[in-house]
């Protein structure tokens, strides 16, 4: 498991980008955190700000209404599911 | 036993997690449904701001380090090349600003003046920095701008409607958002139709194929005043089809853009007006 001190650094790159740097850049941090540690809900919340900052009524985000949130929320159930199965087939 | 024991609290622990991700589902609706939204998306600007200007300043800098850094003969070149550019500009604006003039006092002689005024605004996000097709601008509320207010950048070219402002910054939806559709005059004989967004500057219309479109031409917004959507880039006579399909695209580059004009006349609805009011509130 990473340390803690490394998880809040990243968390405050994630953070910082939504503010200041291009969305692919973001979208590259949020999926490497997903991946990198556990329960990676910050990717939630970075999401969430992303929406509550430069959303307009009706935008859609690749094409589809629903919430970038919504999307993130489920790649976290996903990748978590993931990690279950493995971990179990490996014990 | 100890099995069936270990697979209960395993079904269990899942379970739980299913509950825990349901509840945070429902939990993103209810803050994008409710008007704790607008609070929060207010608070997240206060804090963006600061750091988007900081931002500009430094960008600003560091291109101007790099103008000090060019060498003197590409300069020079430069220098000579915008001159002319300048020239030529300079000669159609004189006839360009007549012709304006002409159409406003005709305008004003048949009661019809559009008298627009317009509030600078300085770009603090483009649409690159998000997924969606927004700006974020620096004039809000405390400037006098409302929702439903046109977004312009020179040359008459109209981009988008503000909608969201609070006190010190605003949001606008540009037209190119994909889904989005506008009303349109195009070509010579100025034949109506309707522009579709696809997203990053770009428009699509759908045309009978007899209709003379060519790429360089003018699509306008009906309006008293000039109000430009973009110009044809290409358009495409698919075999087989009776239709034509014309690709609009903004002449500037969105990514880059640095200031524009906020209509502050051009209101959409009294509806609006009062939302903004209560926003500011």
């Amino acid at each position: 498991m990473k340390n803690i001190p490394h998880r809040i650094f990243f968390d405050s790159a994630l953070l910082l980008s939504v503010f200041v740097a291009p969305f692919p850049v973001t979208i590259i941090l949020g999926v490497l955190g997903l991946f990198s540690y556990p329960r990676y809900g910050e990717a939630v919340i970075a999401a969430v700000v992303v929406e509550l900052l430069y959303r307009g009524k009706g935008s859609d985000v690749l094409g589809s209404h629903l919430l970038l949130a919504v999307w993130v929320l489920l790649a976290l159930f996903i990748i978590e599911m993931l990690r279950t199965v493995v971990r179990e087939r490996t014990r | 036993m100890t099995s069936n024991f270990r697979h209960d609290r395993q079904r269990q622990q899942q379970r739980q997690k299913f509950i825990g991700y349901g509840l945070l589902f429902v939990l993103l609706f209810i803050i994008f449904r409710a008007p704790i939204a607008r609070v929060l998306s207010s608070s997240l600007f206060t804090v963006f701001r600061p750091i988007a200007v900081l931002q500009n300043s430094a960008q600003a800098w560091w291109s101007d380090m790099g103008t000090l850094l060019t060498s003197k003969e590409l300069l020079a070149l430069e220098n000579k090349r915008l001159k002319d550019a300048l020239d030529g500009i300079t000669l159609e604006a004189y006839s360009h600003q007549e012709l304006r003039e002409e159409n406003e006092q005709l305008k004003a002689m048949l009661g019809r003046a559009s008298g627009r005024t317009f509030v600078l605004a300085r770009v603090l996000a483009n649409p690159g920095r998000s997924p969606y097709d927004t700006l974020l601008l620096d004039a809000g509320s405390d400037d006098g701008v409302a929702m439903g207010m046109k977004v312009f950048v020179d040359g008459d070219f109209v981009i988008g409607e503000v909608e969201r402002v609070v006190a010190r910054g605003a949001l606008v939806t540009l037209y190119s958002s994909y889904g989005k559709e506008l009303p349109v005059s195009i070509g010579s004989s100025s034949v109506p139709a309707l522009a579709k967004g696809e997203g990053g500057g770009n428009f699509r219309i759908g045309l009978p194929k007899d209709i003379p479109v060519f790429p360089g031409d003018l699509v306008r917004v009906p309006a008293l005043a000039p109000e430009y959507l973009a110009i044809v880039a290409a358009v495409d006579h698919p075999d087989g089809s009776s239709l034509e399909d014309v690709y609009l695209t903004w002449p500037f580059n969105i990514y880059t853009l640095t200031h524009v004009y906020i209509a502050t006349d051009l209101a959409a609805t009294d509806d609006a007006k009062l939302l903004s009011d209560l926003s500011r509130e």
